[in-house]
């Protein structure tokens, strides 16, 4: 039998424009026990990264506001290309109208700023879990 | 010749003649009667009448006549001709119109020496009015020429007065017709109630056309509503035939137009319905209107709810930043450091509640009413108020009963109490003192003076805001609730909240009252009608008899890895009226906890279970959903894990396998109504057991 991947086992592609949020996000999933992660500053140059090496990203968590490229206009180009791809949408908006407007766009699971590391296992759980389906 | 004949023949011849004598007499007689009947008919003929020869000279007339052709009455030995009639009848025709054609036919073309029709008119001066008259000339077979005189001046009259009506019925089918409020108006004799009349405006509204409407019963107005609720509300007034007021929704080219529409009806002189009159006026543009002002209100409160806000989130930087400091030190022991994190952890916590409270306050969402347990909603309401107090005024809850139900909104609500409050913290703002929010119940026969009627024979719920501040004068107590109306310094209200208070309460269907005197204080008091329908989620029973109590659309996450027992309990929690979430085992109840979007009332959880366990997923679901209480169960001994002791958080609950179904029962009260089960009637778990789960989750180690 095939044996289950673990959220850990995946390869992960942050997108974030603040650099000290981006380290935090990097800490968390070492806490967590991921190893494999990639960084970008804006949803532009993670587009780049992802048409150049589809194959270092499993998942991608992504913040939502952001200049040059907000989150959600980065999620709409990589849908068009890769329409499965999890996406794990970071922000502060934390109301149900911003979920259900995620939602709708292809987010795989959503968190909340200020989040957690347990907050984020369960978020990565969620995703880990669906890809598996 | 024989004498004897001539004298026979003479005696004939005589008697002959006396016999032509005496037929003749006879024959005079009767020509004479027939003349004397023929005359007192010609008298006593409701018509002028008026013989001509056939020279045209004047033979016979009755005195009916005279009143139309007033020359007869003068007329001596015959002389008038009918020449003379001619002229005089020319001489006073009237022209000809619609209304007298409709009357009598129309008339052929002027021939006076043949049969003709005319129209005469005179003023009488007996009655002082004008007259009329149809004059109908006809040549008999001998040349002579009858004049037949009616009167028609009430026929005329009749006629004009029905020409008047109609005019007028036109006049007004095109005014309610050029008006932008659709009418229809249905004949409310007949069962079907069809409807006999519809103006444009409505044809508009409703994009259908007239013949769509007409002669069709109310159904046929089924599709133009999208509110199926409003329109179950329209049928049940006209079924009940009484009036109505109410608001319906349509939708028109893809835009939401609102609709008020008044419905009443018309009785007939026995009090049977007889007609039923339905307005429609379109309101859209005054819900706009309202709900910009709304939101200037909530721009002016959330300035208010900002600054208070600000206050506290100073205090909660101040603590981060006070504890990232000393954890900054080098000789910090780590103890002290984590507990440190501890304390940063925590403040950064009560933070994000506030910005969520505060995020949900800002957003405007048109939400539908729900049934509320009053009570909750106020506590709930409780942290978002308190930040908005200095510290000379205390917050003080005052919750006299729970379980009273209300059809509302939260954020209607919500908005009321922060109005009520920002308004006596202004009061108090120089005495400090007590601020209290209460809810009691009221029943009919409170006798509180100033409710509308309506309200008086209905139970109702009283929410109160009181504070010891300055207290309203009797000369502005009237006035507080105007718009723009304000006592407070330029600058320092727009004097919109109570206006927008009262807007919010009647748009719940509440009352609002205040009860204070200058220098006493005030109390508002909000009146709502008590809801009869159950809240979407309601504990049934009262705690004391556990085998009857129901939780009644409460939402339970139920992780259980073990097949049976997970059906087993997913049966026996929706006997008691939860709807069940039921996982296979961690990551199944984290997948079904993220797609669920209502609130999850209690995570029932076993410990043990691969992948993800019950007590990292108890941690998880404090974090995402911090409000959801969790029980654990567990099938190894108390406390106890597969390798020996484990550390349960503080003050979990866990349940010993196998389960004794009233202990999950009043540990499950518990957890959704803390504080409200009587402590005297617990369980023994060791004796009563749950002897259906006994035997599947016997393996269960």
């Amino acid at each position: 039998m095939k044996e289950k991947k673990t959220f850990q086992d995946y390869k992960y592609l942050v997108v974030e424009d603040q650099k000290d949020a981006r380290a935090m996000c990097r800490n968390l999933l070492a806490e967590l026990g991921v190893t494999q992660v990639f960084e970008c500053p804006n949803g532009r140059e993670a587009l780049t990264f992802v048409d150049a090496a589809v194959e270092l990203v499993d998942i991608i968590i992504c913040d939502w506001n952001m200049p040059e490229m907000s989150g959600m206009d980065f999620l709409k180009q990589l849908r068009t290309v890769y329409p499965d791809m999890p996406f794990l949408m970071v922000t502060g908006r934390n109301d149900m109208d911003s979920v259900i407007e995620a939602k709708g766009y292809g987010v795989n699971a959503y968190i909340a700023k200020p989040y957690s590391s347990t907050q984020l296992e369960a978020k990565l759980r969620v995703v880990a879990h669906r890809m598996q389906e | 010749m024989d004498i004897s004949l001539v004298l026979l023949l003479n005696f004939f011849t005589m008697l002959l003649l006396v016999g032509f004598g005496l037929c003749g007499c006879y024959y005079r007689r009767q020509a004479a009667e027939i003349t004397k009947m023929l005359s007192g008919s010609l008298e006593a003929s409701g018509q002028g009448i008026v013989f001509f020869d056939n020279k045209g000279c004047l033979q016979r007339y009755n005195d009916y006549a005279c009143r139309f052709f007033p020359p007869l009455a003068d007329v001596q030995d015959n002389r008038l001709t009918y020449d003379d009639f001619i002229n005089h009848m020319f001489d006073h025709s009237v022209p000809f119109d619609s209304v007298m054609e409709s009357l009598i036919g129309a008339l052929p073309q002027r021939a006076p020496d043949s049969s003709f029709r005319e129209i005469i008119g005179w003023h009488d001066e007996q009655t002082g009015t004008q007259k009329y008259c149809l004059v109908e000339a006809q040549r008999t077979r001998h040349r002579r020429t009858v004049i037949i005189m009616t009167d028609i001046s009430a026929g005329r009259a009749g006629a004009y007065d029905v020409e008047r009506l109609a005019d007028m019925n036109q006049t007004l089918s095109e005014a309610i017709d050029t008006t932008a409020t659709g009418i229809i108006i249905s004949n409310a004799r007949s069962p079907l109630n069809p409807v006999i009349f519809v103006n444009n405006a409505f044809c508009d509204l409703a994009a259908m056309s007239r013949e769509e409407v007409m002669g069709e019963g109310w159904s046929c107005l089924e599709d133009i509503f999208d509110d199926t609720q409003g329109l179950e509300l329209l049928h049940a007034a006209i079924s009940a035939g009484h009036a109505a007021d109410l608001e319906l929704q349509i939708t028109k080219k893809s835009e939401t137009c609102w609709f008020n529409i008044k419905l009443s009806n018309m009785n007939d002189a026995c009090g049977a319905p007889k007609i039923l009159v339905a307005v429609f006026t379109e309101t859209t543009e005054f819900k706009n209107r309202e709900a910009r002002m709304f939101n200037v209100q909530k721009l002016e409160s959330l300035g208010q709810l900002s600054a208070g806000v600000a206050h506290d989130f100073n205090n909660i930087l101040s603590i981060i930043y006070g504890f990232a400091s000393a954890g900054c030190k080098p000789d910090l022991p780590p103890e002290r450091a984590g507990k440190y994190f501890e304390r940063i952890a925590k403040a950064a916590k009560r933070g994000a509640g506030l910005t969520n409270k505060l995020m949900a306050f800002s957003r405007h969402k048109q939400v539908t009413s729900e049934v509320y347990d009053i009570a909750e909603l106020i506590a709930d309401q409780e942290t978002l108020l308190r930040p908005l107090l200095g510290p000379s005024i205390s917050l003080q809850m005052d919750i006299r009963e729970q379980g009273l139900c209300v059809k509302t909104t939260s954020d209607t609500l919500s908005q009321i109490l922060m109005n009520l409050v920002i308004n006596a913290r202004d009061a108090m703002e120089d005495t400090g003192g007590d601020l209290t929010i209460g809810i009691n119940r009221v029943d009919s026969t409170y006798d509180i003076g100033g409710l509308p009627d309506a309200m008086k024979e209905q139970k109702l719920v009283r929410v109160f805001v009181k504070d010891q501040g300055c207290g309203i004068a009797p000369d502005v107590a009237d006035k507080i609730f105007d718009p723009f109306f304000t006592t407070k310094e330029t600058g320092k209200g727009t004097g919109l909240g109570l206006s927008v208070v009262y807007g919010l309460v009647n748009e719940i269907g509440g009352h609002i009252m205040v009860d204070t005197a200058a220098g006493k204080g005030a109390c508002f008091s909000i009146y709502m009608p008590q809801s009869s329908a159950p809240p979407g989620k309601i504990i049934k029973g009262n705690g004391q008899d556990l085998s009857d109590i129901r939780f009644e659309g409460y939402t339970v996450l139920l992780a259980e890895d073990e097949d049976d027992l997970r059906e087993l309990m997913t049966n026996l929690l929706e006997d008691r009226g939860m709807i069940v979430l039921p996982a296979r085992d961690g990551n199944d109840a984290l997948m079904l906890q993220e797609d669920y979007e209502e609130k999850i009332d209690l995570l029932l959880t076993d410990i043990a279970m691969p992948g993800l366990d019950g007590l990292r997923l108890g941690e998880m679901m404090h974090e995402l959903r911090p409000d959801t209480p969790v029980i654990y169960m567990s099938g190894y001994p108390s406390k106890g894990g597969v390798n020996g002791a484990i550390d349960m958080p503080q003050g979990a609950v866990l349940l010993a396998k196998p389960l004794d179904d009233l202990q999950l029962v009043q540990e499950i009260h518990k957890a959704l109504k803390p504080g409200q089960v009587n402590a005297d009637y617990e369980v023994d778990a060791s004796t009563a057991r749950w002897t259906a789960g006994q035997q599947n989750s016997e393996g269960k180690r």
